[in-house]
């Protein structure tokens, strides 16, 4: 069996990334992805110490996660389909009408 | 009314009967979209009077759980294996949250047909947000706390993305949701280490692992660090406030109203619910961070106002400022079981004079919205004393109001909130927000003097429809009671503690 050490330092590896991506990238559609892979790195921790620790908590906390993933992917995709329709483009940077 | 309703429930077993507001308001938002699917048989404008009535109806059932949780000091109800709490905590909130969309909606039934975008499911979307919220405020194991945050989010970014035709609205969706979603992976990231080192989520569970040694453990650090990054980006608190402004202008400006208000609220429900349920023992991990949020965030939100020339803008930064304010209440809260509840009171009494006098401002906002003006510019006030002396009186109230002056309501909030700072030994703290409020008095007076000093450009007064009069009316009439009269107020406040 894999140390639970290695997995906490997988996942927060995969939490980097997915900041880091979240930061640097300007396609609206890479950042959501980005976000996903967040989501799945606390995924990987409640996964792993559900196992560790032998309850069923983390598990089930996974499953919720999973179901809340798949609607704000499905709302995230029609805001930026609508952004599409408007302006032609999804790069963050180029959504600038409002600044301070 | 109160016996009807509690006895066409009596037959629900006691875990869905202390949730029957729940169940109520997510059965008429179904009911609501429904409906909206026949547009010819059910007008919009009706959809819209049937979610009022029945969200002003859930009401009572709520204060029959209110009498209920505050007849013994600690009295409680609780479900599904304590993940699901109704004490007198969660029920003042839940009273917030329907006030704040009642205000809401009776404002927006004549500004979405001026939108040309009046549909049934933008009401529905307001229920289900607020029955996230609900349960979000009643939640004692972070599941569900979870579940509650994402339905009240998602329902969120969907309305400040509703005009879909306006570019901004789009934008400021856009912003929400991107920076909404990546807090709630940051948050999640938060509780999977906070599980990882106390083997529960349920927040009674993690309070007594960590009353028992595990308040240095790195991981619980970590995690605890990481929820505070996420809850700050829910309540808009500095460092994390980028998405605030562009959100507060583009989106439609009866929910940026409902964003100031309920969703803050909601926010700072979760944030005591976490810190001083959850987290008490390792209050000397929290308070640092908090300090700062609420320092860094009274200096920008004062700074980042004063020269907007946008009122909805203007607005936005004064909430950041004002979510400084809110968090001294919550460093407040500890130290002792006297200060801890006279730093919660005062929360709760400011997010209701809050809630009022900022409902009242993007009412009128709301109010000056017609064809071809979009009414959220400080020059679009100018001369409106003389246009609609009315309106004009009420904005003054409301600014005198969110700025502190005395006879108002928000003088009252901010009395308890300085005081509770003072008691808990954040003197510098407090002296920052006296002076924070003062500057803030400039930016709010700046529109004042446009409504009184300037000359119009234009004639005829404002024809707010019934319902916005309505709305406006009710905001000003409590900014000014609990400004002159703040009892009853405070002491519905005073049931505002966690044991």
């Amino acid at each position: 069996m894999i140390p639970t050490s290695e997995v906490l330092i997988f996942s927060m590896a995969l939490l980097c990334i997915g900041v880091l991506g979240v930061l640097t990238r300007r396609n609206a559609i890479v950042i959501l992805m980005s976000i996903e892979m967040i989501l799945n790195a606390a995924n990987i921790n409640f996964i792993a110490f559900s196992q560790t620790l032998n309850n069923l908590v983390g598990q089930i906390f996974g499953v919720f996660v999973i179901v809340v993933a798949a609607a704000e992917a499905a709302v995230g995709l029609a805001i930026v389909i609508a952004l599409y329709r408007n302006r032609g483009t999804i790069n963050v940077d180029e959504i600038n009408l409002m600044k301070w | 009314m109160m016996d009807i309703l509690g006895s066409l429930f009596s037959w629900l077993p006691v875990e869905l009967w202390i949730m029957r507001p729940e169940l109520c308001l997510t059965l008429a938002a179904f009911l609501t979209l429904i409906f909206s699917v026949a547009r010819r048989a059910f007008q919009p404008r009706w959809l819209g009077y049937f979610s009022i009535a029945v969200t002003a109806a859930v009401g009572a059932p709520l204060l029959d759980l209110f009498r209920r949780t505050t007849e013994l000091p600690g009295q409680e109800f609780v479900a599904w294996n304590g993940m699901f709490v109704v004490d007198s905590f969660a029920v003042f909130f839940k009273v917030l949250f329907l006030l704040a969309a009642i205000l809401t909606m009776l404002m927006s039934i004549r500004y979405l047909d001026v939108e040309k975008a009046h549909t049934g499911e933008y009401y529905a979307l307001i229920m289900f947000a607020v029955v996230g919220m609900m349960f979000m405020v009643s939640a004692r194991d972070l599941i569900l706390l979870f579940v509650g945050l994402e339905t009240m989010s998602i329902s969120t970014y969907i309305l400040a993305g509703y005009l879909k035709r306006d570019r901004r609205s789009n934008e400021s969706a856009l912003k929400y949701f991107l920076l909404g979603s990546f807090s709630t992976g940051i948050f999640l990231y938060g509780i999977s280490l906070v599980y990882a080192v106390t083997g529960s989520t349920h927040l009674r569970v993690i309070s007594d692992a960590i009353a028992e040694g595990l308040v240095n453990h790195p991981l619980l650090v970590l995690g605890l660090i990481l929820m505070i990054v996420a809850l700050g980006f829910k309540i808009a608190a500095v460092p994390f406030h980028m998405w605030v402004p562009d959100t507060y202008e583009g989106a439609p400006t009866t929910i940026t109203a409902f964003f100031s208000t309920a969703v803050k609220a909601a926010g700072f429900a979760i944030v005591l619910r976490i810190l001083v349920e959850g987290m008490l023992s390792a209050r000397m991990h929290w308070a640092p961070l908090v300090v700062i949020l609420s320092a860094a965030s009274m200096i920008i939100g004062t700074l980042g106002a004063l020269l907007q020339e946008n009122v909805k803008r203007l607005l936005a930064y004064s909430s950041i400022t004002h979510v400084g304010y809110l968090l001294m209440g919550v460093l407040a809260v500890q130290r002792g079981a006297d200060t801890g509840a006279r730093g919660m009171v005062a929360i709760a009494v400011y997010l209701l004079a809050y809630t009022f006098m900022n409902m009242g401002a993007f009412g009128l906002v709301v109010a000056l919205r017609r064809e071809g003006l979009v009414g959220d510019q400080v020059d679009d006030f100018t001369g409106l004393a003389r246009r609609a002396p009315l309106a004009a009186f009420s904005m003054l109230v409301f600014m005198l109001s969110l700025g502190g002056i005395p006879a108002t309501a928000g003088f009252i909030g901010k009395w308890y909130l300085f005081g509770a700072a003072i008691k808990a030994d954040y003197v510098w703290l407090a002296v920052l927000a006296v002076l924070a409020s003062a500057t803030s008095l400039y930016y709010y007076l700046r529109v004042v003097v446009r409504m009184y000093m300037g000359e119009a450009e234009e004639e005829g007064g404002l024809r707010p429809s019934g319902a916005l009069a309505s709305a406006l009316v009710i905001s000003l009439v409590f900014t000014i009671l609990m400004g002159l009269y703040p009892q009853p107020f405070i002491w519905l406040a005073q049931h505002v503690v966690l044991y």
